[in-house]
């Protein structure tokens, strides 16, 4: 349990040598040093040597896992992932490995749960919670799952929404656990009552305590009946988040609804998002899914809901805040965070999708064929001459077929930008853009 | 404004309290009381780095002395910055009223004592008891009235048995177990141990979950403490001495 002194050479695995510059910090399973290899920044995390007995016959797999998990290479640039494995020599006294360090624009989340930090905009929550669920995605279709999701693992730009996940030594191929269980409140229920081991299908019950903290900054199943007890004793522990977890949001069992003081963030931020997006929560957090691995909520349900959110959203003029708009509140709309109204007359319905018009949004082959979003087929401009008039400028490369209101057929080629008046028919191959 | 503005609020989070009871008769003078004061103050940036990555809980630091009298440092659990303006070095002086230090704990272990405002309820509690002597004063009584207590029972206990004339037997009881005692025989030691044990027994009541108790993750981690023999995995050969 000696600390690395400054100075300390340690060999890696690959063959190079990092040398210790200083002690970042510790935690339960080892500590973490600010190192040099090769001129460069890295920081290095040893274990401890009793976490690594603590595994016992898990141990040589363990390490096994991490040498695969480096060549592997990371799921995605969100992953603060393992470099090089360092050894201290021969028949070692232990191992570690070697990452980039965490640039200082990224936060905890767990300091944005505590109100310690705080979010610079919707738009940044939104970004992040897209960039979290995307991670996933990725490291789920590599075949591995994560089996210890929980805010210790996330670092956040509070500004930009750029996320990276740290902490990923329990990364292994789905269905291969290597001793985990996980973080309490994070758990999937099957995981606490011994019935399975942490997989993707309990990665995506974490994944979906992880969102609704990042959206209402609250936990899902903390609500009245988590204030009843005051001392959480594991028997406690197991009934809320195993045997009876209610969904604090719950329209059908009302026992755990939220708190005054204890939930107070939640209570304000959950009627500013729409009842779609309530919706995919209960459905998140039914006793269905609760209690069912294969009825959870998947990655693509998740992104669906974000870019519903996208889709809905007007942006304030006057403070800059997204509003969720809602087609039945047209022409009347006003703003959640300064109260004034905003300019949300129409919107856009296509594939069972619907875009509210405001200026700098896109449709894309998303919406078109449920393709990539990143492909735009037409932007949403503001007329320069008559301010407060929109219209839908094709960047696609088809020529679009128009039909305004009781007006004969015009067609519309690329860089033409058609005005948005209801009623209005677009033609885009087999499938029509509509104005409401 | 905004959504995600001041008007956010830090809500309640679970706390978990530690407990620290720290022998300060005559015999801890110099090195061992030395290393006691020198501890703790590392104990505040380490729990809260555990606090910081704990999702939905807090941190609190409750601390006494014993003696001739118990003397609690603290005038309630404190955050890890509250406990850095609290703490003042112990010095070393009197008897080892051990049974004095249980019964004042069964107090401040209630909700009338130290665990009553937090509206989200607490976590179990956690406590690091540090003694170099037996007990000279009646323990016995005490500590049977402190097993009645449900704070005490769902704790994760600690003690350090600081060289051989520590009662290490005493400690287990007050523990409830022969595996939650570690014994110091160098007391230069004393400092690592109790970072060590703090950072164990905080991480372990807050966060990581193996499905075993606390107690039991604790007791593992606490018996491999000062094992140094190597870790065996398959590992390339590496020279240690090229260095």
């Amino acid at each position: 349990m000696e600390d690395f002194t400054k100075g300390k050479q340690l060999r890696l695995v690959n063959g190079s040598t990092v040398t210790v510059k200083q002690k970042l910090g510790e935690g339960g399973q080892g500590s973490v040093y600010a190192v040099e290899c090769d001129g460069k920044k890295y920081a290095l995390k040893w274990y401890l040597r009793s976490y690594l007995r603590g595994l016992k016959s898990n141990q040589a797999d363990f390490y096994n896992n991490l040498k695969k998990n480096v060549e592997d290479g990371a799921p995605s640039s969100s992953f603060l992932w393992m470099k090089a494995i360092a050894v201290t020599g021969k028949h070692s006294k232990g191992f570690g490995y070697l990452m980039d360090i965490r640039p200082s624009n990224y936060c905890e989340f767990t300091k944005f749960i505590k109100a310690k930090e705080k979010f610079s905009s919707t738009a940044a929550v939104l970004k992040a919670a897209l960039n979290i669920v995307e991670a996933f995605q990725a490291l789920h279709r590599s075949g591995k799952s994560y089996q210890d999701l929980s805010p210790g693992n996330f670092f956040i730009d509070k500004d930009t929404g750029d996320v990276l996940i740290c902490d990923n030594d329990n990364v292994a191929p789905n269905n291969t656990n290597l001793g985990v269980g996980g973080t309490p409140g994070y758990m999937a229920p099957e995981v606490i009552m011994g019935k399975g081991k942490p997989n993707a299908d309990t990665d995506l019950f974490s994944l979906a305590v992880i969102l609704f903290e990042l959206f209402f900054l609250s936990h899902p199943l903390e609500g009245a009946n988590c204030c009843k007890h005051p001392c959480l004793t594991p028997a406690i522990e197991k009934e809320l988040y195993a045997v009876n977890p209610v969904f604090v949001c719950s329209k059908e069992d009302t026992s755990n609804a939220p708190v005054r003081g204890t939930c107070s963030n939640l209570m304000r931020l959950w009627p500013m998002y729409p009842e779609s997006m309530h919706e995919k929560f209960r459905k998140a957090f039914s006793h269905e899914a609760l209690h069912n691995g294969t009825a959870r909520l998947s990655e693509k349900d998740w992104k669906d809901m974000i870019y519903a959110l996208w889709d809905s959203s007007v942006e304030c003029p006057h403070c800059k805040e997204l509003n969720f708009a809602d087609t039945e509140n047209e022409g009347n709309m006003k703003c959640v965070s300064c109260g004034r109204s905003l300019p949300f007359s129409h919107a856009l319905q296509v594939n069972g999708f619907t875009i509210a018009v405001a200026p700098g949004k896109t449709i894309s082959e998303y919406h078109l064929s449920y393709g990539d979003r990143k492909k735009t087929i037409g932007q949403i401009v503001e007329s320069k001459k008559n301010p407060g008039v929109y219209g839908l400028k094709n960047t696609s490369d088809v020529v679009w077929q128009v039909e305004y209101p009781e007006k004969p057929e015009t067609y519309y080629p690329t860089d033409k930008t058609v005005t948005l008046i209801k009623g209005t028919r677009i033609q885009i191959g087999t499938k029509t853009i509509k104005i409401i | 404004m905004g959504r995600y503005d001041e008007n956010i609020n830090e809500v309640a989070a679970r706390t978990m309290a530690l407990f620290y009871l720290f022998d300060k008769s005559g015999s801890m003078s110099g090195t061992k009381i030395a290393q006691v004061n020198y501890a703790m103050k590392d104990i505040p940036k380490i729990i809260k780095d555990v606090a910081d990555s704990a999702p939905n809980a807090n941190i609190q630091v409750a601390a006494a002395t014993f003696s001739t009298n118990v003397n609690w440092l603290t005038p309630k659990p404190l955050t890890p910055d509250e406990f850095i303006g609290q703490w003042h070095d112990i010095h070393a002086e009197g008897l080892t009223s051990l049974g004095a230090a249980l019964r004042s704990l069964n107090e401040k272990m209630s909700r009338k004592g130290f665990l009553g405002d937090n509206p989200m309820g607490y976590l179990a509690p956690g406590i690091i008891i540090l003694s170099d002597g037996a007990p000279t004063d009646e323990w016995e009584k005490p500590l049977e009235e402190l097993k009645k207590n449900n704070w005490f029972k769902s704790a994760t206990k600690v003690a350090f048995a600081v060289g051989d004339d520590a009662d290490q037997d005493v400690l287990a009881k007050v523990c409830g177990s022969k595996e939650a005692v570690v014994s110091i025989d160098d007391p230069e030691k004393i400092r690592q141990y109790i970072k060590f044990v703090t950072a164990t027994v905080s991480k372990t009541g807050t966060t990581s979950s193996t499905g075993k108790s606390a107690q039991e993750i604790v007791n593992e981690a606490i018996k491999t403490i000062d094992n140094d023999t190597p870790v065996v995995v398959d590992i390339p050969d590496i020279d240690d001495d090229q260095w």
